[in-house]
């Protein structure tokens, strides 16, 4: 546990001291900060060693390739190194908190700039054709695992960028809306409307994997 | 509960977003509802197959790959001053943009005004009198046009309907527009200069206009013109301005 003094103004322009009691990663976190504010690379490289994988993660559920997902990691560092000095270390919650929403508008901005990514979306009517679900007759192998993962993503490249990110962060990250909507900035209807959407397109897709559908193909 | 909602609260409810109150809302409308029961059963599949996906991490990444980029992207470009410490070259584009077009505004502005006193100078040379700039020249031109005036107000002034019985004052229709274009000048050229004389010159333009179109043997208009006379107390303000 650590405290660290604070001084607020109240209404009557009186000023208050207080103490916020944060525990030790926090507290470690905070040095860090503060020792890269002041130029410490080192610094920087432990908080680079504490996030890289949480970043990589959510690059990883975005983009689902491993080279974009290390452009992402490089590009989320780089910027937060140099927007360093404009986090606050009292009035923004926590560093994890502030380089997560960094990486989340790196990802965006990624696959927005990715024209490769772009090349290779699919049209939403195209989709149905590239992968016969009916081929998959054990539900339990291996290679229907895959199939599904490769469809997901197929689907998720009809997604609009946002829809496509909300969609991660809550089924995948398990965030909470509301987590959901202060990251991405908007309100908790708006991430409920996109997810909605998300999830819709998503169905639409997959309803055909389900084994009473399948069972009614076959009969056909 | 309307199915639209029902079919938005299964997904939140799959999601664990939901309260008890609308947890138990939803399952009584599946209950009920064999759309809704059906679009449960296939969203609860679909979560169930997406579920299967959710162990894939991420392959290990080249860290040092990526911290070797990262390090020489810090060590070359050094760190963004912070919010207190930024100063005006630091400012998002958009500020300068705005404080160029404030700065032309500014200019606009000087220059149009220098350019509107050349114009009442010049128009000031319209009645065939010399221009000068000289506060000495404008007050010697009032006085001229007040001295002008000043008979013609004082008959309107001292008009009476019993007394006079048929007289009224009869006068040149056009003298009248010359009188109006030379005080509608001398308005022009002491505009901002002296605010007495130019609020003069305006209680004087509105009764030559009375005068003007009023028919000439309208007592009633007559009347009202000595009324305006008394009531903005015009002679008194010449004869203030003329003793200046």
């Amino acid at each position: 546990m650590g405290l660290i003094p604070e001084q607020k103004i109240d209404v009557n322009g009186n000023e208050i001291f207080y103490v916020m009691i944060y525990d030790k990663k926090t507290m470690n976190e905070i040095a860090l900060v503060q020792s890269a504010q002041e130029g410490s690379a080192d610094a920087f490289k432990t908080l680079f060693e504490d996030n890289k994988r949480r970043i990589l993660n959510l690059a990883y559920q975005y983009t689902k390739n491993l080279e974009d997902s290390e452009d992402i990691v490089q590009d989320t560092f780089i910027k937060a190194y140099h927007s360093l000095q404009t986090f606050n270390i009292r009035a923004d919650t926590n560093f994890s908190a502030w380089l997560y929403r960094i990486g989340i508008n790196c990802s965006i901005d990624h696959l927005r700039r990715n024209k490769k990514q772009k090349d290779n979306t699919m049209p939403t009517d195209d989709i149905d054709g590239l992968s016969d679900p009916t081929e998959s007759t054990n539900p339990h192998n291996s290679s229907h695992k895959r199939e599904v993962r490769e469809k997901l993503e197929q689907v998720l490249n009809t997604l609009t960028k946002r829809q496509r990110m909300i969609f991660i962060l809550k089924h995948y990250q398990e965030l909470s809306i509301k987590e959901i909507a202060e990251y991405m900035n908007c309100s908790e209807g708006s991430v409920k409307k996109q997810l909605f959407r998300a999830v819709s397109v998503i169905k639409k897709h997959f309803k055909c994997f389900l084994p009473e559908n399948r069972y009614e193909m076959q009969k056909v | 509960m309307k199915c639209k909602k029902c079919k938005d609260n299964i997904v939140l409810m799959l999601y664990g977003e939901i309260t008890d109150k609308e947890k138990s809302d939803v399952m009584e409308h599946i209950k009920e509802c064999p759309d809704c029961a059906k679009e449960w059963q296939s969203t609860k599949g679909v979560f169930a197959l997406l579920d299967e996906t959710k162990d894939e991490t991420a392959p290990e990444a080249d860290w040092e790959k990526c911290w070797g980029v990262i390090q020489t992207d810090i060590t070359e470009k050094p760190q963004q001053k912070s919010r207190k410490e930024r100063r005006f070259y630091a400012l998002p584009g958009w500020a300068y943009a705005a404080a160029s077009l404030v700065v032309i505004f500014v200019l606009g502005v000087l220059i149009g005004r220098h350019w509107m006193t050349s114009d009442t100078q010049t128009a000031a040379a319209v009645p065939g009198i010399q221009s000068t700039d000289s506060s000495e020249y404008i007050k010697q031109t009032l006085n001229e046009h007040f001295d002008t005036l000043k008979p013609l107000l004082v008959a309107y002034a001292n008009y009476s309907a019993e007394e006079n019985g048929k007289e009224t004052v009869t006068l040149d229709k056009e003298i009248v527009q010359n009188l109006l274009i030379q005080n509608y000048l001398l308005k022009k050229l002491v505009v901002e200069s002296d605010p007495s004389a130019k609020e003069l010159l305006e209680d004087l333009d509105l009764v030559l206009r009375e005068i003007k179109n009023m028919p000439s043997d309208d007592k009633w208009a007559h009347s009202s013109i000595k009324e305006l006379i008394q009531e903005r107390e015009i002679l008194f303000k010449m004869d203030i301005l003329n003793t200046l």
